[in-house]
């Protein structure tokens, strides 16, 4: 087996990663209590993810059918989960003045 | 390694098998894409117009949870053809999605996220992502990634990925070690490993981790180490503010260093902070579709040599929502004893579609 060696730069990484973690949870919790009860709607969901990398794409511009398919794509590049995907594609289509 | 391939194809059969009976519905095919031209300019050089993409992406949703999709990459008015992904997607669970294919390395988020020239805020790629993490950079193999919400806007998201892996002789650029025109192995057997890790504790902030590691020479045996590890973060305030960074390492094994017998490695960093500011809010009807923008990245590798930096302001015009002029000056820095006149003008327009 292999000696397992404490070094200064191992002790860093798990002080940086106790720091992260500690500041996550900070984080969440922080968010749990100023959002607690608070259901986003599709608009915040397409607001906060879509709004981060391109400029807004109007609901007009594709058909109902189509939104599915390019939320579906959005989905795997941009992370988005399963419930954010529902709701951006709600969004969407009923805010489609073409269908 | 085998071991883990033995794995994936029985846990691949047994999705297979469970989610078949739930396919059967219309299937919907679309195209979409980007291109875009750019004028650039530098002196003592011919100025030249160059149809730098033309990258349509074509959709095709087989089943609700099966969704095919590949882009194929013009560049330079048709001088290159590279596709660029070809992939499947099966969206297994909420949590959960599995791809196969050809895909886009999710290697902190300008490779499969923002390299694309509409989105991109600079024309070009920062210096971070091009030598040490390349772009645009897509392997074989196979992946899984998705997200999972905590509370409100707070989220995690995942994507672990097995593929071929970067492959080329010692020491070579990590650029040029990348399988553009064959997906396949080639001498070099082994398999990458890699993944990233998303954080999104509030609406407006997005932390990420990733790494990868493999081995890289083009050997039957492979025994030279590959190993990236970058960080990625981003700020964006209610659409009109953006800023992002990256820092990406890349641990390069070597054997044939001056000292004989000697391994060692080639540490090579780079980094990139980006600021975007749409004058909106200022509403001025004349600003409202203009965008201030200036990016700072940079590289440090072994020896001064190949230490670069790199300051692009500019400015983003949006003549529609997908559409954008960019005018932006590139200044380009280089160590003391290797500078060279190579600064640019840069006018581009970019379209998505």
């Amino acid at each position: 087996m292999k000696n397992f060696k404490i070094t200064q730069k191992k002790i860093s990484l798990v002080i940086a990663l106790t720091f992260a973690i500690f500041l996550f949870i900070t984080f969440v919790h922080t968010t749990e209590v100023l959002t607690k009860g608070k259901e986003l709607t599709g608009a915040e969901v397409y607001s906060a993810n879509c709004g981060k990398c391109h400029s807004e794409r109007y609901p007009s511009e594709r058909t109902d059918d189509e939104w599915k398919v390019i939320v579906n794509h959005m989905r795997v590049i941009a992370g988005l989960t399963a419930k954010e995907a529902k709701l951006v594609l709600q969004y969407l289509q009923e805010n489609n003045p073409e269908e | 390694m085998k071991k883990v391939s033995v794995f994936l194809v029985i846990f691949l059969t047994w999705v297979f098998v469970v989610y078949t009976p739930a396919f059967g519905q219309k299937s919907k095919f679309i195209v979409s894409g980007y291109m875009d031209w750019t004028y650039s300019w530098q002196k003592g050089k011919a100025g030249t117009f160059d149809l730098f993409h033309f990258n349509p992406i074509f959709l095709f949703q087989i089943e609700d949870k099966l969704l095919a999709r590949a882009e194929v990459e013009y560049e330079h008015g048709g001088g290159e053809i590279v596709l660029e992904y070809a992939q499947l997607d099966w969206f297994l669970h909420d949590y959960v999605t599995i791809s196969g294919g050809k895909f886009l390395v999710p290697f902190g988020v300008f490779n499969n996220k923002l390299h694309p020239s509409w989105i991109s805020k600079v024309p070009g790629r920062p210096l971070a992502n091009d030598q040490v993490v390349p772009v645009g950079w897509s392997e074989a193999g196979v992946m899984a990634s998705g997200g999972i919400s905590i509370s409100g806007y707070s989220k995690i998201n995942y994507a672990l990925y097995l593929v071929n892996g970067l492959e080329g002789a010692e020491g070579d650029n990590i650029r040029d070690l990348r399988k553009e025109g064959d997906d396949r192995d080639i001498i070099n057997n082994n398999k990458a490993v890699g993944g990233r890790l998303g954080i999104v504790p509030i609406k407006e902030i997005e932390i990420g981790a990733s790494a990868y590691s493999g081995k890289y020479d083009d050997v039957a045996s492979p025994k030279l180490s590959l190993n990236l590890y970058g960080v990625d973060a981003e700020f964006c305030y209610k659409e009109f503010l953006e800023l992002r960074g990256e820092f990406n390492q890349a641990d390069q094994e070597i054997t044939d260093l001056s000292a004989p017998d000697s391994v060692g490695f080639l540490v090579k960093r780079g980094y990139y902070a980006q600021a975007a500011l749409k004058l909106s809010p200022l509403a001025v009807s004349l600003l409202n579709p203009v965008e201030v923008v200036v990016r700072f990245s940079g590289q440090n590798f072994p020896g001064k040599a190949a230490d670069k930096r790199e300051v692009s302001p500019g400015v983003n015009y949006y003549v529609t929502n997908t559409g954008i002029i960019r005018l932006f000056y590139r200044l380009n820095l280089e160590d003391e004893a290797y500078k060279v006149k190579n600064n640019q003008i840069i006018l581009q327009y970019a379209m998505g579609f």
